[in-house]
């Protein structure tokens, strides 16, 4: 299924795109204006915000809203990570390779930290970014999977509410699972 | 917006369908040791719920034994089938694999003169065994026969037994089933309320050691022989397709499929094509098994010593309708083997190829591939996931 527009040489945008107030180029290309729960305000191109599926239907609700769009469960820091990956999601769109679609998703997450990736779940969830979301679990899911009880409860901010004796028998009931667990 | 906003105001970071998510997407043994994160990840895990997503999401595999203690499994379509991607299970002591279902194994006692009521439901992935409690003693537990099942409406896993009280066609059958839901066996199950076409055959029926279970449809069968005729013990026929001799002829119209529906615990019985019930044909063997979620009914009939035997593929192609019996496939073979499944890739693992060789055999093309494992021919070889299943028993 190779076309002659799946060319390697893609064309200019490999600058990391610039978090916080992305004031991008001076194309016309329609900018969407977001505010996050930290009172930032963000413009984002209207093809990239229209990867958020909340925000898409509360322009399907109201076509003619030129308003901020507010977004009261997405803190800054994980929205501009968030807002990084739908950018290069855009370019696969126009430009479908499967291989180097995955090469970035895995380049995306392997320079996240444990937080970044915790921080930026709930948001995609929120925002209902589906291909974001797969790729997030997917990492944090190879991130713990070799990992103790311990690093899993810090890695997601639990608290052990297990008495010691609770605990003491479930690992009883499967001590082979604890076995060649990864160091800390 | 705002009502959706007010949803998603929670405490959690990440919420809990995610986190189900997540571990959906990590391996067994990781799963079971997550459970001491927390009071909700253990409660989360042990849901009937998470552990039926997680068996939706199962990757094909096949069980088979190779010795006595040990069993293994490997990727069921991966093309190698190479031994990279095995798993050792070490299965309880002096038992034997009976049948399995949803990545669960039932096993009965080896030594069925002592232990022949001794059953173990096992599922290996997670370590875990459940002795059942033992049905009650009737007569010679040679004349056993056993399944396996699950029924996805009762959530409930069930162990059909049936007994003959004696060793000559005068003697009664009995029916009885386990429940684990119950926890207890059903006995003198009402067998004859279901309408009988081939009452005399039945009451023929010859239970052998050798059970060759099919689950189609939520309902369990098993191919048996009459008595009558020249009727032989399946594993005789094992014996012979084994030692791959060109082994007794049994007419065709010796078979029988018996059945349990897991849904109302009723036992009951299936008709083979009705060519076969041809007096005067006779076949070397024949197996049941399932194709694509179709009761098969597989044939063998020997050709000629040059060019070894005829196999025959049927299905059923709708359930419980005899006249919707279809011949899918009819492969030359030079050695007997017995169909065990089939590959997404349209090849179908054939057992006991040359006594002992797990084959997969492309049914067009009729070409044979030997996977480099063996597997005598009554060996245990089935489809089988891993699966979290007994972990909330």
């Amino acid at each position: 299924m190779s076309s002659s527009a799946e060319n390697p040489t893609l064309t200019t945008e490999i600058t990391k795109p610039s978090t916080e107030i992305a004031t991008e180029t001076a194309q016309s290309a329609k900018k969407i204006n977001l505010k996050t729960s930290d009172d930032q305000i963000f413009e984002v191109e209207e093809s990239v915000a229209m990867e958020f599926a909340t925000v898409k239907s509360f322009f399907e609700d109201a076509p003619s809203s030129t308003d901020t769009v507010p977004l009261p469960n997405v803190p800054a820091k994980p929205f501009s990570q968030v807002i990084e990956f739908c950018k290069e999601q855009i370019k696969f769109k126009a430009n479908p390779d499967e291989t180097e679609k995955k090469k970035s998703n895995s380049e995306f997450v392997k320079e996240k930290t444990n937080e970044d990736l915790v921080e930026m779940i709930p948001v995609a969830n929120y925002l209902e970014i589906k291909d974001l979301l797969d790729v997030l679990n997917q990492a944090v899911a190879d991130r713990i999977q070799n990992r103790s009880v311990e690093y899993v409860r810090s890695f997601f901010g639990i608290d052990n509410d297990f008495t010691s004796e609770e605990e003491a028998l479930l690992r009883e009931e499967h001590a082979w699972a604890f076995e060649d667990v990864d160091e800390d | 917006m705002e009502r959706k906003v007010a949803e998603e105001v929670k405490r959690d970071r990440i919420p809990e369908h995610l986190v189900t998510k997540i571990l959906l997407k990590t391996p067994i043994k990781s799963i079971l040791r997550f459970r001491c994160v927390s009071q909700s990840w253990n409660s989360l895990i042990t849901l009937p719920y998470f552990i039926k997503e997680h068996l939706a999401n199962a990757k094909p595999l096949i069980l088979r034994t190779e010795n006595p203690v040990v069993s293994l499994s490997l990727l069921l379509d991966s093309e190698g089938l190479d031994r990279s991607s095995q798993m050792e299970f070490h299965r309880p002591h002096s038992f034997e694999i009976v049948a399995s279902c949803n990545g669960v194994v039932l096993l009965r006692g080896r030594y069925r003169e002592f232990d022949g009521r001794r059953l173990i439901l096992w599922n290996p992935s997670i370590k875990k065994t459940l002795y059942l409690p033992p049905p009650r003693s009737y007569a010679s537990t040679v004349t056993t026969l056993l399944g396996f099942g699950y029924d996805p409406r009762s959530d409930d896993y069930k162990v059909p037994r049936i007994v003959r009280l004696g060793n000559s066609a005068e003697h009664p059958f009995v029916f009885q089933f386990f429940s684990l839901n119950s926890g207890s066996w059903s006995e003198n199950v009402d067998f004859f309320s279901n309408s009988l076409e081939n009452k005399d055959a039945l009451r023929s029926i010859f239970i052998s050691s050798y059970d060759n279970q099919a689950m189609v449809n939520g309902v369990i069968h098993w191919l048996l022989n009459h008595r009558d005729g020249i009727a032989m013990e399946m594993s005789s026929v094992a014996t012979e397709m084994s030692s791959d001799r060109w082994s007794p002829v049994v007419p065709h119209n010796n078979v029988i499929v018996l059945t349990f529906h897991l849904s109302n615990d009723t036992f009951g019985e299936i008709r083979v094509p009705e060519c076969f019930d041809d007096t005067t044909k006779w076949v070397t063997c024949s197996t049941i098994s399932v194709f694509k979620d179709l009761l098969s009914f597989n044939v063998f009939e020997h050709v000629s010593y040059s060019r070894g035997f005829n196999c025959e593929i049927w299905v059923m192609k709708q359930y419980g309708v005899r006249e919707s019996w279809t011949r899918l496939y009819q492969i030359e073979m030079l050695h007997i083997a017995r169909p065990v499944v089939l590959r997404s890739n349209g090849e179908i693992l054939m057992a006991g190829y040359r006594s002992d060789r797990l084959v997969s055999c492309q049914p067009l093309t009729h070409r044979i591939r030997d996977t480099g494992l063996e597997l005598s021919t009554n060996g245990y070889a089935a489809y089988f996931v891993q699966s979290l299943a007994l972990l909330d028993k």
